[in-house]
């Protein structure tokens, strides 16, 4: 805290010789100052105003200590972690589903134009289809819904946008078929599937042609389940999760019949029981944990990195160079905690 | 000299960070086959003639409860083909719904095949947010669409409260009978009022039937869904606080003490 001090009094200009009193009584006035230098145009400069606050005088922080400073590290690249986890969650993932629903569009078109869209679990060589292999187009114009199905359940399948569950046929075949959708990630295609109301109309299209569907009712776990299906029918499950956005609370099930013609069915090679656990609603998947080891290996690599070249080579170029390097590392670690979370986030 | 070395120091730091980037992003560029197949180890061949019988393959919703839902405790009539049992037994074999039975059939092409009716199902769950100058008021307005598949109309009572995000109650509940004609539907909408402040509101829907209906047995439905809410007196005191605390800085902070220096 500055203190202002009041200037002192001014001197007298001639101390030594002090106004006196003329006979009149009267002082007379002092003599006049010199006249102060003039400038070109004739006026005088002015003088410079005097500081409104007095200057503080620099902080000088006492050295962190090196557990100080680790620590401090610790806690910028934890928070660091958790804004590109959110921001990764809330934003980024939206444009990358726009993007991959794009792509995948592509070349699903591209695929239903030379007649090799699958139609079974294997495409047109035989060779098991992979996941975020697209394998139809769900509209659901009552709810927004228009988006490119894509082939498995787990975490990193339902980024790209709804997933078909392997172990059930392909909607419009005969028996149940299962997809599964994201609630509020990516895109969230099936957040609003809670609005559809019976007898509420959409289709799928598949390699075979264009099926109907008609909303039966929306249900919850442990709610009555509708009639079995006739042989020979065919019926489609679109699930995703309940609750708050980010928080699910439980899986929310609408069941819709066939209401256009049954298509051929096409073999499966997967079955409930083979089905792996991560393909499950709201399954977590940590089969790629190793990525985010990876990761973290990375982002601690590039953290060190900064740090040294902030000493060899200034604080400027370390932050022209290392911000991007670590801001990737951030953003790549943020990517591979998503699929630790439940599915139908 | 010095600055050959910081170059030096500069590339190795790149070509160290792609080099570590390259194992993280490798499980990215694993899911990006577009094409199928790709070169996936696996090979099946495809046997199927196009009769493949329902179900034959998911093993899933023939009664195990788990995934699909379908089946649930007790509910022996289930599994494809078996014939149909009633939305809404909950549990009970005896409940088929024996107007509605399904055409059947053995084939898999070419067959539209007419799939019972629920006896009682809901969806079209909808929400909608009512701004009220009062901060502590404030309208949440609940719809549910009700649907009755059996051949008598049903007279249901529809419950609505909402709770906040702590699952406090904070309005309701609210009360509405109403009968669904046959094989029909019926919207129902039913304003709660007590949103206040509260961001994140869960709208709680019950829908109790009679016990049975057209001799199948139903049971009460509960639907719950969350809307978040501006808090917008919070929002509006933000704006204000901020609104006046500048100029109020700026006065607390006017440079008084030159005063001193006239």
């Amino acid at each position: 805290m500055s203190v202002l001090e009041a200037p002192p009094p001014a001197a007298p200009e001639n101390p030594a010789s002090p106004v006196a009193p003329d006979a009149t009584g009267a002082s007379s006035l002092p003599p006049a100052p010199p006249a102060p230098p003039r400038g070109l145009g004739g006026r005088a400069p002015r003088p410079p105003k005097p500081p409104r606050r007095a200057p503080k005088p620099p902080v000088q922080l006492a050295p962190l200590t090196p557990a100080q400073a680790l620590s401090r590290s610790a806690i910028i690249v934890a928070v660091l972690l958790v804004f590109a986890f959110l921001a990764n969650v809330v934003v980024i993932s939206q444009l990358q589903h726009i993007e991959t629903q794009q792509r995948l569009r592509d070349a699903y078109r591209a695929q239903l134009a030379a007649g090799t869209a699958p139609v079974s679990e294997a495409d047109y060589t035989g060779k098991l289809l992979r996941s975020t292999s697209p394998v139809g187009l769900l509209s659901i114009p009552q709810i927004g819904v228009d988006e490119v199905l894509v082939e498995g359940t787990d975490a990193n399948a339902l980024k790209g946008g709804p997933g078909h569950r392997r172990d059930t046929p392909l909607p419009g075949q005969p028996g149940v078929s299962v997809l599964l959708g994201r609630a509020a990630a990516y895109g969230g295609p099936f957040s609003h599937i809670q609005e559809l109301a019976p007898g509420d109309r959409f289709t799928v299209r598949t390699g075979q042609g264009r099926s109907t569907f008609e909303v039966i009712g929306v249900r919850y776990a442990g709610d009555p389940t509708p009639p079995a299906l006739a042989k020979g029918g065919s019926r489609l499950v679109l699930q995703s999760a309940r609750g708050p956005a980010f928080a699910p609370t439980g899986v929310v099930y609408v069941d819709a019949r066939l209401v256009s013609d049954v298509l051929d069915g096409g073999a499966r090679q997967t079955t409930y029981t083979s089905l792996p656990p991560e393909e499950r609603a709201l399954a977590t998947d940590t089969r790629q944990v190793w990525a985010l080891i990876f990761a973290l290996q990375f982002l601690l690599v590039a953290h060190l990195a900064a740090a040294w070249a902030r000493r060899r080579v200034g604080t400027r170029k370390t932050w022209l160079v290392g911000a991007p390097v670590v801001g990737l590392a951030v953003l790549l670690t943020a990517e591979q905690i998503v699929p630790l979370l439940p599915n139908l986030l | 000299m010095t600055w050959m070395r910081t170059r030096a120091v500069l590339a190795a730091s790149a070509v160290l960070a792609l080099a570590l980037a390259a194992p993280a992003a490798a499980a990215s560029a694993a899911d990006d086959d577009l094409n199928g197949g790709g070169d996936y180890p696996i090979s099946v061949t495809v046997t199927d003639d196009g009769t493949t019988s329902p179900g034959s393959g998911s093993g899933d919703g023939s009664g195990s409860g788990d995934g699909l839902g379908f089946g649930s405790a007790g509910d022996s009539g289930s599994g494809f083909g078996s014939g149909s049992s009633g939305f809404g037994s909950s549990g009970a074999s005896d409940a088929v719904d024996t107007a509605a039975s399904p055409a059947g059939s053995t084939g898999a092409t070419d067959t539209k095949t007419k799939e019972a009716d629920a006896a009682f199902s809901l969806g079209g769950i909808r929400l909608g947010y009512g701004w009220s100058p009062n901060p502590s008021a404030g309208t949440l307005s609940t719809s549910v669409t009700v649907h009755n598949g059996t051949a008598a109309s049903m007279p249901v009572t529809v419950r609505a409260w909402m709770t906040g995000p702590f699952g406090n109650r904070i309005g309701g509940p609210v009360e509405r009978e109403v009968v669904v004609p046959a094989r029909g539907d019926r919207e129902v909408r039913i304003p709660v009022e007590g949103v206040a402040q509260w961001t994140v509101v869960t709208a709680h829907l019950e829908v109790t039937p009679p016990k049975s209906a057209g001799g199948i047995e139903l049971s009460k439905l509960v639907r719950e869904q969350t809307l978040v809410v501006a808090p917008w007196l919070i929002l509006v005191g933000i704006v204000v606080v901020a609104g006046v605390g500048y100029p109020l800085s700026r006065l607390v902070r006017r440079p008084r003490a030159v005063e001193a220096f006239a």
